[in-house]
């Protein structure tokens, strides 16, 4: 049923294998394993590859579009309630950038160059950092990949402009992971990529479930604050580009 | 009569009125006072209450971007509204941050609330190299950060005025009286605060049952009598101002005189119970709601005011028909 690209094929063979290690794989990361942990991470990637590459039908795009979700994912961040599941959300942006992405005819409108027609077999290296050496389970690993492969297509792509404002994108949201500390961190990535219950990841943390809500709130807010900063600091900068007025002051209202 | 003809007419309890006027007095209709501000909007006739306890949120506690967006358009003016909730997402903050640049670019301050404290407010000023709204309320003349002003509790709400349009003055009183008479019968819209507050004449059954049981929490009940007591005493002074400045012959002229000279005795008295009111429960410290005598007595001026609110309306309401279908001048039957 689904047409599954390449490079993701084989993370997905055999479809009952694939469940158990899964159940594996959440036993261990309950009792504290942090490379099955990585392991879940990993998986969710792929499955969210999967879906792109059987709607899109074209493993690059495929690519594109998973890594635009993610970006798309953390910058939606500050929306995300406690309740949401992430994989499910990830899915339903994957879907919607795929079919936005089909309804513009793929990311080369009209014209598809000549590469794309050479199957998904192509050998040279699309990016500094290959998929193979990042670590999925560390933001800054998965971070540092997509930013340095949106570099590396903006030399060589059709659009460099808008490679530049992702690999920018990119940056600006691994500097915003930094303004939380460690522990923070630690579970904000579990509950982001682990898709984990709370509950699991307050036994993970050797902390309480309100322990971990806590945290991921205190997370949430130090994000949006830290998002709002950057943006604002962005805004002024455009205006004192575009050379609208630096400041004005009525004079103050009476009473 | 004894309601308070010696007050300060500069200020008010209501701060979205006081904000409304204070922007509009940036624009071509500068001359319109806080008192015109008060009736036209039919902020002097509200009266918003919370059947539980008399909450202090409550007079507040209305579709912020609905009122004020009506507020706007009863004298004369377009508005611009922006109202996303919290946590604001980057791309909106922009858009509100423009909004209010503009605005002030324009010459005009941008209303916005919670600035200082939970009431409404004016930015009347922008800093880009400091990051900094110059912003005032009733509390405070102050500076506001950018990133401070961008997340804001639950929303981030301004209203902007644009377009100052040639109303009549048939128009301003026509779509005054649709808001106080709307608001009067409990037939306003209330969107996500429907069914938690009762409005207009019904407000006053809540609040004596409230009184009745004992529930009344003091500080809530005084602010409520602060604020209520204040509009009234603007809406009789409003009434008696228009049915003096209403002076022509024609009937149009002669009616909105009658009608509104009749209402202006009824808001007098019950300004004039509201002035008892307050000396019994002064803000902020309260007095004592819960004190059966207290109580009974209050319940008993509350009466009074309701009798006089309920007849005053009657007169609003026969204004507010006639001012969409007026009346021939003569009738040779």
């Amino acid at each position: 049923m689904e047409v599954l690209p390449q490079a993701a094929a084989p993370l997905l063979n055999g479809r009952e294998s694939m469940a158990e290690r899964e159940k594996e794989w959440v036993q261990r990361a309950r009792s504290g394993d942090r490379e099955a942990f990585a392991e879940l991470v990993r998986m969710h990637r792929a499955k969210a590859l999967g879906l792109a590459g059987s709607l899109t039908k074209d493993e690059y795009l495929a690519e594109d579009i998973v890594q635009e979700a993610l970006i798309r994912a953390f910058l939606h961040l500050g929306t995300l309630t406690d309740n949401s599941r992430f994989a499910a959300w990830l899915q339903r942006i994957v879907r919607n950038q795929a079919y936005m992405k089909l309804r513009r005819g793929g990311p080369y409108g009209n014209e598809r160059p000549f590469e794309s027609f050479a199957g998904g077999k192509q050998e040279q290296p699309r990016c500094v950092t290959d998929a193979e050496s990042v670590d999925w389970g560390d933001i800054d690993s998965i971070l540092f990949h997509l930013a340095s492969q949106a570099q590396e297509a903006s030399k060589n792509g059709s659009n460099p402009e808008q490679c530049l404002i992702r690999k920018e994108t990119l940056q600006g949201i691994h500097m915003l992971i930094r303004c939380l500390n460690k522990r923070e961190r630690d579970i904000f990535e579990a509950r982001f990529f682990g898709e984990l219950p709370p509950s699991e990841i307050a036994s993970l943390f050797g902390t309480t479930t309100a322990g971990v809500y806590n945290s991921l709130s205190r997370s949430r807010a130090k994000l949006q604050k830290e998002r709002i900063r950057i943006s604002i600091g962005l805004y002024v900068e455009r205006r004192a580009a575009l050379g609208l007025p630096r400041r004005k002051i009525l004079a103050p209202p009476p009473n | 009569m004894s309601y308070a003809l010696d007050r300060d007419w500069s200020k008010t309890w209501t701060s979205a009125a006081w904000a409304v006027h204070g922007a509009v007095s940036y624009t071509d209709k500068k001359h319109l006072t806080l008192t015109d501000v008060m009736g036209f909007t039919g902020h002097a006739f509200r009266m918003n209450i919370d059947p539980e306890i008399m909450s202090i949120a409550a007079p507040t506690m209305f579709p912020g971007g609905y009122i004020l967006r009506r507020n706007l358009c009863n004298l004369g003016f377009t508005s611009c509204l922006a109202d996303p909730m919290a946590p604001v997402p980057p791309d909106k903050v922009e858009k509100v941050m423009a909004l209010v640049q503009s605005s002030i670019d324009r010459g005009i301050p941008a209303i916005s609330f919670d600035l200082f404290i939970p009431e409404f407010g004016l930015l009347y000023g922008y800093d880009d190299d400091k990051q900094l709204f110059h912003g005032k309320d009733v509390s405070k003349d102050g500076t506001i950060p950018y990133s401070k002003f961008a997340d804001p509790k639950e929303l981030l709400f301004v209203t902007t005025i644009s377009d100052s349009l040639s109303h009549s003055k048939y128009e301003m009183l026509r779509m005054a009286l649709h808001m106080i008479v709307d608001h009067a019968r409990g037939k306003e819209w209330m969107h996500i605060f429907e069914g938690k507050f009762v409005q207009g004449l019904a407000g006053y059954e809540a609040w004596m049952n409230v009184l009745k049981e004992r529930r009344a929490d003091e500080h809530g009940h005084a602010f409520n009598v602060a604020v209520i007591g204040d509009a009234r005493d603007f809406a009789a002074r409003f009434l008696s101002e228009q049915a003096f400045r209403w002076d022509g012959g024609n009937v149009v002229e002669r009616t909105v005189r009658f009608r509104m000279g009749e209402a202006a005795k009824h808001y007098a008295e019950v300004s004039a119970a509201f002035v008892e009111l307050r000396d019994m429960f002064p803000f902020p410290q309260g007095g004592a709601p819960k004190d059966p005598d207290d109580a009974e007595r209050a319940i008993g001026l509350l009466r009074t005011a309701l009798a006089a609110e309920t007849k005053g309306v009657e007169q609003l309401e026969a204004l507010f028909h006639f001012m969409k279908e007026y009346y021939s001048e003569t009738w040779i039957n």
